[in-house]
């Protein structure tokens, strides 16, 4: 038989699996020479022949992936994983908490940020800014004169609209309720491309006085107010007062500036308007041409801006423009959070991902003995590595549907809580793109998990194990183990103190004073119709309101504001001291709210000094003014304020108003915000239509807002009330992000901590079961159960302590950076750091005990023989 | 396993219809069929995993007798008949087995 044909035989049968092999060569060997005993000229070339070898081997190595071997692999994996339920169960936990936190912050930054806008062509969208570079506000409101040059001036952009957020009582036949209805330039819906679901948007002529009284509808006001009636078009409603035309109605998912618009009006263009360049209320939202770099418009922008700044120094000095794109400016504040979160998700996966492959790792190494056991029956390397990858796959799958499930629940919840807080976070959905997401990171994981121990445990040396089942192998990779475990305490230090630190801020913000007493009132805004005026009829209004409302037995006490505290809304004023120069460097603005007699003693706002506002504080009496403790403490040095007179705004013709009474300060940006210098004038001297009611109860201020109803409905039944609140609920609202954001570091400290865990369990388990003989011999030389136990919970803090210190560094250098989120408590809180790490290492020896156990119970006879 | 189940290929019907002529050996049939060796065992594996034919390894005695390495000899089964006589059905129409049939 000619040697080149035997060498490929020879070749072909490396490639069939080693239980055919023999049969392989011989049968091919046999033929080979048969063929080699016929007489030559018959004899067809003997190489050729042989090539067909090739093909032979190939197909029975392909017979190894046939449906019917890769059930059997599927079915045996189910066994095995049933037999080890412990193991099972723990790593589908991991991987399904893993995998199902990656999924769910995956689908919340997919929906804030990635998922372009829905407008067309989004990414040409910006919106603009006055650059206020005098008072250091680069993003001002842009006054209406200012937007007429830029659009005139500029030829960078297709558009450049303009809106105005403002709402009102809007009245579609039945009871009129409170619509937000932003006003908006002509091309509005233009710049943005999206056209109308039902009649048509905005034309030019519907910015010309009277042509002004049209609506186009949201999605939302269409559903909610309109029951979807398609012969809307053309209706007639009542908004403010004014007779208005619904000429079109918006498609879902089109709500633009805010979820909750109801509706859009246009913009009255009048005159007077076109020349206000002092008065600053518009967001400009641009269109930049195509072929047109955002560089360049912004530039051109500028120019124009610059050109304003000569030719209107009393009103523009300094003002300049801001331009971002339109998807920053939406989701702005959200963006670094998320990417942080996605990226700390990330980490956690993966260190639960190398978690699981050492969990792997120490289940393949106590099965190293069936493993051989196949091997010695024949199986090959392919095959013992492809069992144990159906495994691992089969292992992420389980995960990966269970983690699927969690992210679900998780982004519901998530969404929920957030949906005020994150833009555009109520479009989250697990949709096909985040399933998809799902299987990868799941494969991915599987892939990762169970290739490498498969790899690392399918080269047993068959002999020596099932001789003994060797004691050596795979020492290797213990030393990367342990660092791992080093990696996961670190982390889990890191994010545990963090979670440590905001906790302690939450709590701390819970324990401040407000300055007022939020239980047991419950509070409403009120929304008067144009046709008031006139001072008069306003101030007869609430007084009726008031009157019959403290009439009302549960009434303790009224009052109306026309901010309410920690409501998000508030006023400020220059403040002018008569006879006193304003000391140097102090900010000259003041907040300064206009309340009702009772207003102060509804909230229980102490007066601390002379009064607070009286009945007697009217139109034809003293204008007088009550200040805070605050605003004395900065502007009064010597801390006599009374008598003083101060005049509020920069009109040098407003009255002289003289400070009557001092009382406690209000933190009414909320009890995480500073005390602001404010003062209060009676609002019958500073008269408001649109104010806001606070009712305090006797008992539960929820069972008055009939009473509310009734009251405002007897005063005048065309007034709108609306947004019933108590004050609780308006602390809890502002705290609510707060609140979010601990909830959501404190997942994620809670998950790094027990993926720690499993680390660390995983690691000693491992060392456990290779150091058995050792231990079984020193047991039969007489240590005790208890020394051993020691000594292996020694063995795993070991590991842990050095994370604890790397993670406490980390946390002490990194912690500058949370330090705005945090709230009464240092960066570096020693209490923080120290109970926190302590704790970390306390459940490390809980998970190090159950491996320890099992170490002590060795029995030394059966350990010794083993 | 029933025959019906399994549509044998061209290729494959002549290999069995080889086996079944009486030609007992791969390359044998190579020759009979005009296929290469590299088509004509792997025909031969699908026809032994489906029990169309069985195989066997000569008397190591005979083999070593005759100073040469043993053999592996395929035959059909009374399924393998069955099939064939089905896939001749098949193709007959083609008309391409003639050629087999008359050599």
């Amino acid at each position: 038989m000619p040697d080149l044909s035997r060498a490929i035989v020879r070749f072909a049968s490396r490639l069939v699996p080693s239980y055919l092999r023999r049969d392989f060569r011989d049968e091919w060997e046999g033929e080979l020479w048969a063929d080699g005993q016929r007489p030559p000229d018959n004899r067809v070339r003997p190489v050729r022949r042989a090539l067909g070898a090739i093909p032979d081997a190939l197909f029975l190595a392909s017979r190894q992936w046939s449906v019917d071997m890769l059930t059997q692999d599927v079915r045996y994996a189910f066994r095995v994983l049933l037999q080890r339920r412990a193991y099972t169960a723990l790593v589908v936990l991991t991987l399904a908490v893993g995998i199902g936190a990656a999924t769910a912050v995956f689908s919340a930054i997919d929906a804030v940020l990635l998922r372009p806008l829905p407008y067309r062509d989004p990414s040409r969208l910006v919106q603009v800014f006055e650059n206020d570079r005098l008072n250091h506000k680069p993003r001002y409101p842009v006054a209406p004169a200012n937007w007429e040059d830029w659009r005139a001036g500029t030829h960078a952009f297709e558009h450049l609209t303009a809106f105005s957020e403002g709402g009102g009582s809007l009245s579609a036949g039945a009871e009129p309720f409170h619509a937000n209805v932003p006003a908006v330039a002509t091309d509005f819906f233009d710049t943005l491309g999206v056209p109308p679901r039902l009649g048509r948007t905005f034309v030019r002529a519907d910015g010309v006085p009277p042509h002004h009284r049209v609506l186009v509808l949201s999605d939302r006001a269409w559903r909610h107010h309109f029951g979807q009636d398609p012969q809307v078009i053309g209706r007639r409603v009542a908004f403010n007062g004014s007779d208005y035309q619904i000429v079109g109605v918006m498609p879902a998912g089109f709500a633009f500036p805010t979820r909750e618009v109801d509706a859009w009006r246009p913009v009255a263009e009048t005159p007077d308007l076109s020349q206000a360049r002092a008065l600053h209320f518009l967001a400009i939202i641009g269109r930049v041409r195509q072929g047109v770099s955002l560089q360049q418009a912004a530039a051109d922008l500028e120019s124009v801006a610059v050109a304003d700044q000569h030719r209107y120094p009393a009103t523009n000095d300094q003002r300049g423009t801001t331009m971002v794109s339109l998807g920053e400016a939406v989701t702005g504040g959200a963006r670094l959070p998320m990417l942080l979160i996605g990226a700390a998700v990330a980490l956690l996966l993966a260190i639960g991902a190398v978690n699981v492959a050492n969990l792997t790792l120490v289940e393949a190494t106590a099965r190293r003995r069936e493993i051989a056991v196949r091997a010695a029956l024949g199986a090959n390397r392919l095959r013992i590595v492809r069992q144990l990858l159906v495994e691992g796959l089969l292992l992420a799958c389980a995960g990966g549907l269970l983690g699927i499930v969690i992210a679900r629940v998780a982004v519901q919840a998530f969404a929920r809580i957030a949906v005020d807080y994150v833009p555009r976070i109520d479009h989250v959905a697990i949709d096909g793109r985040v399933l998809a997401f799902a299987a990868l990171v799941s494969l991915g994981t599987g892939v990762l998990f169970g290739l490498v121990p498969a790899l690392a445990a399918s080269r047993p040396d068959v002999q020596q194990e099932l001789r003994e089942g060797a004691r050596g192998a795979v020492r290797r990779s213990r030393g990367i183990r342990s660092v791992l475990v080093i990696v996961e305490f670190a982390a889990a230090v890191v994010l545990v103190i963090g979670a440590g630190l905001v906790a302690r801020s939450f709590w701390n913000v819970l324990r401040v004073q407000p300055g007022f007493a939020a239980s047991h009132v419950l509070t409403a805004s009120i929304e008067l119709p144009p046709r008031y005026e006139d001072d008069a009829p306003i101030v007869q209004f609430y007084d009726r309101v008031m009157a019959r409302l403290s009439a009302r037995s549960g009434v303790r006490a009224v009052g109306i504001v026309n901010n309410l505290p920690v409501s998000g809304n508030a006023w400020t004023s220059w403040l002018t001291i008569e006879n006193a120069p304003r000391p140097a460097g102090e900010p000259p603005e003041v907040g300064y709210r206009t309340a009702s007699p009772g207003y102060f003693a509804t909230l229980e706002i102490p007066v601390i000094e002379g009064r607070g506002v009286s009945d007697a504080d009217n139109a034809a009496s003293l204008k007088v003014a009550v200040v805070n403790r605050a605003l004395v403490q900065r502007f009064f040095p010597n801390g006599h304020a009374i008598g003083a007179r101060i005049r509020l705004g920069p009109n040098p013709k407003a009255p002289w108003r003289t400070i009557v009474g001092v009382v406690g300060d209000v933190h009414h940006d909320g009890p995480d915000s500073p005390v602001d210098p404010e003062a209060f004038l009676p609002a019958e001297q500073d008269v408001n239509s649109d104010m806001q009611l606070a009712v305090r109860a006797d008992g539960d201020p929820e069972a008055l807002v009939g009473a509310i109803r009734e009251a405002v409905h007897e005063a005048d039944p065309t007034v709108t009330v609306w947004q019933f609140r108590t004050m609780d609920d308006i602390v809890d609202e502002h705290l609510a992000p707060r609140r979010l954001a601990m909830l959501v570091i404190e997942a994620f400290a809670v998950l790094a901590l027990a993926l720690a865990l499993v680390g660390i369990y995983g690691v000693l388990s491992y060392t456990v079961s290779q150091r058995v003989p050792e231990i079984g011999v020193r047991m039969a030389l007489g240590a005790q159960r208890t020394e051993i136990l020691r000594q292996t919970i020694g063995d795993g803090l070991r590991l842990a302590i050095p994370g604890v210190v790397i993670g406490l560094a980390i946390a002490a250098a990194a912690s500058r950076l949370v330090s705005a989120v945090l709230f009464g408590v240092s960066p570096t809180d020693p209490l923080a750091y120290g109970v926190l790490s302590a704790g970390v290492l306390v459940v490390a020896a809980l998970a190090c005990y159950l491996p320890a156990r099992r170490a002590s119970r060795v029995d030394p006879l059966t350990a010794i023989r083993a | 396993m029933s025959s019906s189940r399994h549509n044998i290929t061209y290729p494959t019907t002549l290999v069995l219809h080889a086996i079944a002529s009486g030609v007992r050996y791969g390359f044998d049939v190579a020759d009979r069929t005009g296929l290469q060796t590299g088509t004509v065992y792997p025909a031969l594996r699908r026809l032994d995993a489906l029990g169309f034919v069985r195989s066997n390894w000569e008397s190591e005695k005979t083999a070593r007798r005759e100073q040469r390495p043993a053999r592996r000899y395929y035959e059909i089964t009374p399924a393998g008949t069955g099939a064939l006589a089905l896939a001749m059905k098949r193709f007959e129409n083609l008309g391409r087995l003639t050629r087999v049939r008359n050599a």
